[in-house]
């Protein structure tokens, strides 16, 4: 039990007064003389155990009174928070949920702005002396303000400039944090206000640990929520899960389709919405698609075209408008917008004369069927002997097309060993190599100048070829591939049909025991594709040769090897990414180039609502380990979804992308997966006591708050228990003929 | 207040004219209203009685004994003076009450009122003043000029010490030999029966015995409030009482006394005439001398 006023318990002193009062007026007998004392005293002894009895009763009902009438002003009362706090000062927590479900604007004015209208009306009410801290929360929680606690002006002035964030809720953080700052301050009484639209995601994501620190906080203050959603009306809501661009890779003189999936994931069917794509700011297209209607859990996904102008890293921003909630309505791609992919041929088999049976012949009209100067895709066929390190320069992707290598017995018959050194290093730097098999392959040479005891270049240890019966070739097996693989579409009616048409007269044959990875086999097992990683590039390694020496490409009409050829070329360019895409919360990792590792950094984050320049934030510099070759820097307050990017101080973003350090972040979709608001009777399971909720709004909150500081007290029924008990000793003192 | 101020003309004037007559037949030393309780040689014949050895036989009917042959005695009543015995409690008891309604001073005036009634009709009258002894004592006298005494002597009454009434009684019934009428005043606090004893004495003497009994309104209504201390008038008690609190068991005590008492004289023969202090003591007495005069 506490008491509001526990100096009014003093008061219980009074009760002196009726026993000093009985006593002051025994003394209070004025004398009288009389006849008859024989009567007088035979009267008194008839009645004295009566009147005794009588007074004893009547004395004990004014002390009662008096007992009652202090304890009813001391105001006691059951629960920590409304006991201590009715009018002495409190150490108040405003925690509020700035997860983008507070940005829903259900019932015409965002759940937000209602929470802030609660809550500057709450700090008007508070009781004098009291002190106040702001705490924000989505899945983690901020200490706002104010410095100094007692500054209820700056705490609204701190209300007014909260933004809904791009994060989920998880109200466990925000009443950890919201009760550190209860307790760090001084006053005897604490509460916590958790202004919330009690998102059910928000609440059941841990409930053991948070029924743990709601009951802590119940046990030694006060908690209450005040709901901020709208009581009856449920929010519409289609959030947009991502964008798709088609094609193979982005490039310019081209229109790049891009598909927006929009789903609808609210309760109730949403119409008339506007999806709009824009690329570095500019709309792709004129005007925006409305869709006329999204029933609840449809997916709708939506396609506008833009042209891409210039090379190098475009931002794809795609919106929608049109549903209550604005926080996934928005989402971020980057797209690295290639002039030119040059890649080197380095042919084991030319043919001059005649190109056709030449072996880059397949691979060749693959990736420029057209032979244009003018297409993305330039190649460049160089022979197996004269090629050299300077072929590499600009290169994206190499093939080495049945490539023989030098020998003992032949010094001159493959390329040179310097370029072989620029080769290894062009993959650690995240190059791609292709290798094909042929009868220039040989599996001892290979392993021993390209195996782990040579340049490891190779996914497995080569051990041999082995060939096929001449009417039993060897054919692929589509289900052998790997799901997560990027060439997994081959898994897919029609392009499976077209992997499975491709027979092999031989294949070398390798040990599985390596660093690589099977990505294709064959009927019979064998591995076909395989794929190693080696620093930032990739190494794939064909079992068998990509023109018609070991395989019959000429009877595919081009189903199977043009398409091959460009998932390779896409997932090679793709694995160079031209900005880290990012969902709000996650931390930022970015590896300090060596150039920069003296400069002071800054982080450009995006711009806050209202304004239209990045909003930049000092970066310091971790400081370099015994030992550790590059720093890294890292940036946990990806709270907004836009562009961050890290630059040095001063620069703009289009530095960020030159260094690599770009990156784009966008809502957590988990948030809007479901907008069910939590019950009561959830909460009390889940707390496992029933919290106090009370509406959101002006005219609602603080009479409820003042409704509810005076529930758990004792004073209206302590002064009906005195009224009575007045009754009583009024009607006794009657019986008994007394005044006093 | 000088002795004619117990004198009220008020008083007198509604006492005089009903006069004090006795009940019941007196013994005077004259002729005057009053029957005689000596049957002799008076006017009026009563009855014939068998003579007994000791009788006068100057009284003895001669013709009644030619007539029956036996000795008869004629026997007559008498008009005669009465002698009326005043006694008159001085005890502290009779010091309650203020100005008129003063116990002592009630009982002063009713005495000195009915003494000059009772001189006026040529009747003796004689005077005791006590307590616990005899404090003053006037010897019976038919003349006018001894209401001064008596009114002096009331007036010089200064109440004292306890009331003892029934042993006085007992005095009186052994000293009075004559037949008279015994007027007691006084407010009788003391235990009934003894006072009852005292007043059967006396009449087994022959008396007829009035007892006024003097009370003051607060004694028998109890009308008092508040936190009182309660001095005993007749010794060192004090008791300490709200009086509302007690009132019923006093009140029921003081009429169980008074009924008591009431019943006690009426079964001894005795006039028991209960007196307030705060009723007039002209309409009192006339009361009580009207009611004597329907019984008589």
């Amino acid at each position: 039990m506490q008491f509001a006023a526990p100096m009014m318990l003093a008061g219980a002193a009074a009760i002196a007064i009726p026993i000093v009062l009985h006593l002051f007026y025994r003394a209070r007998y004025k004398p009288l003389p009389w006849g008859p004392m024989t009567f007088l005293r035979q009267a008194i002894e008839q009645t004295r155990r009566r009147l005794r009895l009588q007074e004893l009763i009547l004395l004990l009902l004014r002390c009662l009174a008096i007992v009652l009438l202090a304890v009813a002003l001391a105001r006691p009362g059951w629960s920590g928070l409304t006991a201590a706090s009715r009018d002495g000062p409190v150490d108040a927590v405003f925690l509020v949920d700035v997860s983008y479900s507070m940005g829903a604007a259900d019932g015409g004015v965002s759940r937000l702005d209602r929470a802030k209208e609660a809550a500057r009306a709450l700090l008007d009410h508070l009781p004098a002396g009291s002190s106040i801290q702001v705490v924000t929360f989505a899945d983690r929680a901020w200490l706002v303000g104010p410095q100094q606690r007692f500054n209820l002006d700056q705490a609204r002035l701190l209300l007014e400039r909260l933004e809904p964030t791009a994060l989920a809720t998880d109200l466990l953080p925000g009443l950890t944090l919201a009760w550190e700052a209860a307790q760090s301050g001084l006053a005897p009484a604490k509460e916590v206000y958790v202004f919330t639209d009690l998102q059910r995601l928000g609440l059941e994501r841990n409930v053991e640990a948070l029924r743990a620190k709601a009951q802590e906080i119940r046990n030694h203050g006060q908690l209450v929520f005040v709901q901020c959603g709208h009581p009856q009306r449920q929010p519409t809501n289609v959030a947009i899960e991502g964008i798709q661009w088609q094609g193979v890779i982005p490039h310019t003189r081209t229109r790049m389709p891009f598909t927006v999936i929009l789903h609808n994931r609210g309760t109730t069917p949403v119409r008339g919405i506007q999806a709009a794509v824009e690329i570095d700011g500019r709309a792709v297209e004129k005007d925006a698609i409305q869709i006329d209607r999204i029933e609840p859990g449809q997916s709708w996904p939506v396609t506008l075209s833009g042209s891409l102008e210039e090379p190098g890293i475009r931002i794809v921003r795609a919106q929608i408008r049109g549903d209550d909630l604005p926080g996934d309505n928005v989402f971020y791609i980057p797209l690295l917008v290639r002039d030119k992919i040059r890649v080197l041929l380095v042919d084991g088999t030319p043919n001059p004369d005649d190109p056709v049976r030449a072996g880059d012949h397949f691979v060749r009209t693959a990736l420029n069927p057209g032979r244009s100067p003018d297409h993305f895709i330039e190649t460049e066929s160089v022979s197996a002997t004269e090629v050299g390190p300077r072929h590499l320069d600009g290169k994206e992707a190499v093939y080495l097309l049945n490539v023989p290598l030098r020998t003992e017995s032949n010094p001159l018959g493959g390329p040179s060993p310097e370029f072989w050194d620029e080769l290894v290093k062009f993959v650690r730097n995240g190059g791609g190599l292709i290798i094909a098999a042929g009868d220039n392959v040989s599996p001892f040479t290979y392993q021993t100048q390209l195996g782990p005891e040579g340049r490891d270049l190779l996914p497995f240890p080569l051990t041999g070829k082995r060939k096929a019966e001449e009417n039993a070739p060897y054919r692929l097996a589509a289900p052998s591939l790997p799901t997560d693989c990027f060439l997994a579409d081959f898994r897919k009616p029609g392009y499976a049909e077209a992997l499975e048409r491709i027979s092999l007269q031989q294949t070398l044959t390798v040990d599985e025991n390596g660093p690589g990875r099977v990505l294709i086999r064959d009927t019979q097992g064998q591995p076909y594709l395989m794929q190693r990683h080696l620093g930032e590039g990739l190494v794939l390694l064909f079992a068998s040769s990509l023109d018609e020496s070991w395989c019959h490409f000429s009877a595919d009409p081009g189903s199977f090897h043009v398409p091959m050829a460009l998932l390779i070329l896409k997932h090679l360019t793709e694995r160079r990414r031209p900005a880290q895409m990012l969902t709000a919360g996650e931390t930022i990792l970015w590896t300090v180039p060596d150039t920069l590792n003296q400069t002071s950094l800054e982080m450009l984050l995006p711009p806050v609502s209202g304004e239209k320049n990045p909003e930049r934030a000092p970066l310091a510099l971790p400081t370099r380990r015994p030992g550790q070759s590059r720093l890294q820097v890292q940036w946990t307050e990806t709270y907004r979804a836009g562009i961050y990017g890290i630059v040095p101080q001063g620069r703009s973003l289009e530095a960020a992308a030159e260094h690599g350090s770009l990156f784009v972040v966008n809502p957590d979709l988990r948030e809007s997966t479901s907008l069910a608001v939590a019950t009561p009777e959830e909460m009390t399971e889940w707390l496992g006591f029933a919290p106090a909720i009370v509406p959101a709004g002006a005219g609602e909150t603080v009479p409820a708050i003042q409704q509810l500081r005076s529930r758990g007290e004792w004073t209206e029924y302590l002064l009906t228990a005195l009224l009575v008990l007045l009754v009583i000793e009024s009607a006794w003192a009657w019986v008994c003929g007394r005044a006093w | 207040m000088t002795g004619s101020s117990y004198l009220k003309p008020e008083v007198l004037a509604r006492a005089e004219a009903l006069g004090l007559k006795a009940r019941r037949i007196v013994e005077g030393l004259r002729v005057g209203d009053h029957k005689s309780p000596y049957k002799g040689f008076s006017v009026e014949f009563v009855q014939h009685r068998e003579y007994v050895p000791g009788d006068d036989i100057r009284h003895i009917d001669w013709k009644s004994y030619g007539r029956s042959d036996r000795y008869t005695i004629k026997q007559y009543e008498q008009e005669t003076n009465f002698t009326a015995h005043l006694l008159v409690d001085a005890s502290n008891s009779m010091r309650y009450g203020s100005g008129p309604s003063n116990k002592l001073e009630y009982a002063k005036l009713l005495a000195a009122s009915l003494a000059y009634l009772i001189l006026r009709q040529r009747d003796a009258v004689g005077l005791r003043v006590f307590n616990t002894e005899v404090v003053a004592e006037l010897p019976p006298s038919s003349q006018l000029g001894h209401l001064n005494s008596l009114t002096r002597t009331l007036e010089e009454i200064q109440p004292q010490e306890r009331t003892a009434i029934a042993p006085l009684l007992d005095r009186v019934a052994d000293q009075v030999r004559r037949r008279g009428i015994v007027i007691l005043i006084s407010d009788c606090f003391e235990e009934v029966e003894p006072l009852l004893t005292g007043l059967r004495h006396l009449r087994f003497r022959g008396h007829e015995v009035i007892l006024f009994h003097i009370l003051h309104h607060d004694e028998v209504e109890f009308p008092l409030d508040g936190n009182i201390r309660f001095v005993a008038l007749e010794g060192m008690e004090e008791l300490l009482t709200q009086p509302h609190l007690i009132r019923p068991a006093y009140l029921r005590l003081v009429q169980q006394y008074l009924r008591d008492l009431r019943k006690g004289c009426e079964a001894s023969g005795v006039d028991y005439v209960q007196m307030l202090t705060n009723r007039a003591l002209g309409n009192a007495l006339a009361e009580y001398l009207a009611r004597r005069l329907q019984t008589s």
